[in-house]
């Protein structure tokens, strides 16, 4: 088996509405992580899973203006542009890392987001999609 | 690193045996002591919701002798402070005891998620360090910041309930005495006796955390004051912007405040009488103005004698009670009207008109009113922006201090100790403004009430050998929580202060900080159990 897709989740948010998923699909596909806040997420930490042969890395935050920490969801959102510019820099395509916004009763929104994830990372396995690998 | 000797216990409530048949708890208990020598003990618990069995829990903690506990149970243990209180009572430092919210996991493979999620909360709390606990010890005075209603409010029950309040007026009187007798009567000057009211003073710098604030006042003849309080409540108002009070100088249009007055002063008549009360005209506001709003017009609707109008973009009901406020304001004959664009006032035949386009209908439409109660939300706190900074707070869009922000209770503000209340945070209404006042005095009285503060040293350290003082943390801490340790050469948290987000800790680019019960190891621990 495979590694799964890591989702990393606020614990305010996201991760309650993980857990209300009823989708085995979904859930086969993806390995929730919790965290204290999305803004917890740190640019090595969702590289070095990726480099550990992890498909693809969510970061999952707080609705805007919403976060229980007022400013983290903002900050990963920055992160989360930053590990993708530092991804494509390496030729790595940059979908491999997403970040999405949902509250706690937003389960509908998980599975969505998940499948959605699971959409960018099999377009990013196709060869020669547009853009991808020039640098080789 | 890991400690070998720990004894972790995994608590499973089962929720009155509702939540899993015996056999289910058969397979979780298996699943949980799965491989490896270091077994957790697992403590089948029931209805941890009910004190009696908090109590027992306690108990058996205690004699279990564990160090760590994972807190499996239903959705109380991520409310409340439940597994913070079982922490305490049972001898254990907070992190020590780790909630797993098990009745949220829904679906068919729940039996199986379960078990996952409590193995990877055993793993997590296995990685989390002992935390030792500090007392603080707090100052018991507060600084009011403002001498209008809110914070005459607040210095009055603050004084009623024990604590040394100074009052701190910008300008030379103290301009909400007189509103607040009117509103109260005169025995209110009795309440205020023993509050030190300070006119003509003004804070200027502010120095510490809650608990320990130092700060320092210009009062009269240009001298300066040391004052050192626990707790601050900024009370200061606000100003209203010149654009806005222009619209207030028509006829029949007044601020929100005044409805009432006005409505009284309004001549008496055989017909209905028509008012309106209008939101959003510039911006889209706050629940705070929806709050004032529909209450107003609760308590100005009468069938009788006067229909009220409500025009808004968004009715805001997403905050404690709105609902059922809103659902009163319809009962009692409210006529709520959605509106989008702009909305234009003018007096024709002695009328006002208002002209707008419903958002419902999406038509342009016109109602005919005798007074209309304009939000003073263009009621900008223009002396704030400077004191924001001062107080270190963050504000909303409008330049209000207070976050616009759903988990922020009407009293809190993004630095623990320092409350606002009042015009300065949009609310308006001299009854809320009351009640509001209270309510800071309470949270006042939550934080200081014991004289001391326990703290559990587990906010984000830092590696002062990484740090190169970049404040980059400093800086994006939402709560002021960072600060310079001249002596370590590095940053360095305030764990009184910190909230555990890790924000500081993701953002540092030298990676210097770590959350030490969310640091990598811990993360990837749970995924290497799995």
């Amino acid at each position: 088996m495979g590694k799964k897709i890591l989702a990393f989740c606020c614990e305010n948010s996201s991760y309650k509405a993980a857990a209300a998923v009823d989708d085995e699909k979904v859930l086969e596909a993806v390995e929730i992580m919790r965290l204290p806040c999305s803004g917890k997420i740190e640019i090595g930490l969702m590289l070095k899973c990726l480099e550990e042969g992890y498909p693809g890395v969510l970061v999952l935050g707080c609705p805007v203006d919403n976060c229980k920490y007022l400013q983290g969801n903002n900050r990963a959102k920055k992160r989360v542009q930053r590990a993708q510019a530092l991804l494509e820099e390496a030729g790595i395509p940059e979908q491999l890392v997403h970040i999405d916004f949902l509250s706690s009763v937003d389960s509908h929104k998980f599975v969505e987001i998940v499948r959605g994830m699971q959409e960018r990372i099999a377009e990013a396995a196709r060869p020669q999609t547009a853009g991808a690998s020039t640098q080789e | 690193m890991k400690d070998k000797q720990q004894r972790i216990g995994v608590v499973l409530c089962t929720c009155g045996g509702s939540l899993f048949t015996e056999k289910q708890l058969e397979r979780i208990s298996k699943g949980i002591e799965g491989k490896g020598a270091s077994a957790p003990e697992i403590l089948i618990h029931s209805n941890l919701c009910s004190s009696d069995q908090q109590r027992n829990l306690v108990k058996r903690i205690r004699a279990a002798r564990m160090d760590k506990v994972v807190l499996a149970a239903c959705a109380p243990v991520d409310r409340e402070r439940l597994p913070e209180q079982i922490a305490r009572k049972a001898g254990l430092s907070e992190s020590a005891v780790y909630p797993v919210a098990v009745k949220s996991i829904k679906g068919k493979a729940r039996v199986q998620r379960t078990t996952r999620e409590i193995r990877k909360a055993v793993s997590a709390v296995t990685q989390i360090p002992r935390f030792d606990t500090r007392e603080i010890t707090l100052n018991r005075s507060v600084l009011v910041l403002g001498g209008g209603p809110a914070g005459l409010y607040t210095a009055a029950k603050l004084h009623s309930l024990g604590y040394p309040t100074v009052v701190l007026e910008k300008q030379q009187q103290i301009t909400g005495l007189e509103a607040v007798s009117a509103y109260e009567g005169q025995g209110f000057k009795k309440r205020l006796e023993g509050v030190r009211l300070q006119t003509g003073s003004q804070l200027v710098e502010l120095r510490g955390q809650v608990g320990r604030f130092t700060a320092r006042v210009a009062v009269p003849g240009g001298d300066e004051e040391q004052v050192e309080f626990g707790a601050l409540v900024v009370a200061t108002g606000a100003v209203l912007e010149p654009s806005e009070a222009e619209l207030y100088d028509q006829q029949a249009v007044v601020p929100l405040a005044e409805l009432v007055r006005e409505t009284e002063n309004l001549p008496r008549r055989r017909e209905i009488r028509h008012i309106a009360i209008v939101l959003d005209t510039r911006l889209e506001e706050t629940k705070a103005s929806s709050e004032l709003a529909l209450q107003l017009a609760v308590d100005l609707q009468d069938p009788d004698q006067r229909q009220i109008y409500l025009l808004c973009r968004e009715v805001r009901v997403s905050a404690l009670g709105m609902q059922g406020l809103y659902d009163r304001a319809r009962q009692s004959g409210v006529q709520v009207i959605k509106y989008e664009g702009p909305l234009s006032l003018d007096h024709v035949e002695g009328k006002l008109k208002i002209s707008y386009r419903d958002a419902i209908f999406e038509q342009e439409s016109e109602l005919e009113c005798d007074l209309a109660g304009i939000s003073p939300l263009g009621l900008q706190c223009r002396a704030d922006s400077s004191l924001a900074a001062i107080l270190g707070l963050s504000t909303d869009i409008q330049g209000q201090l207070q976050d616009n922000n759903i988990h922020f209770l009407p009293e809190a503000t993004n630095r623990p100790g320092i409350f606002v209340a009042g015009a300065c945070r949009g609310q308006f209404y001299l009854p809320q403004i009351s009640v509001e006042a209270e309510n800071v005095a309470f949270a006042v009285d939550q934080l200081l009430g014991s004289g001391t503060l326990r703290v559990e040293l587990s906010s984000p350290v830092v590696d002062p050998d990484k740090c190169i003082l970049c404040l980059t943390c400093v800086r994006c801490c939402p709560y002021q929580a960072m600060e310079v340790d001249h002596e370590a050469g590095a940053a360095a948290s305030i764990p009184e202060v910190c909230q555990r987000c890790g924000i500081c800790a993701g953002e540092c680019p030298a990676r210097a900080i770590t959350l030490p019960a969310w640091s990598e190891e811990v993360l990837l621990g749970q995924l290497a159990g799995n």
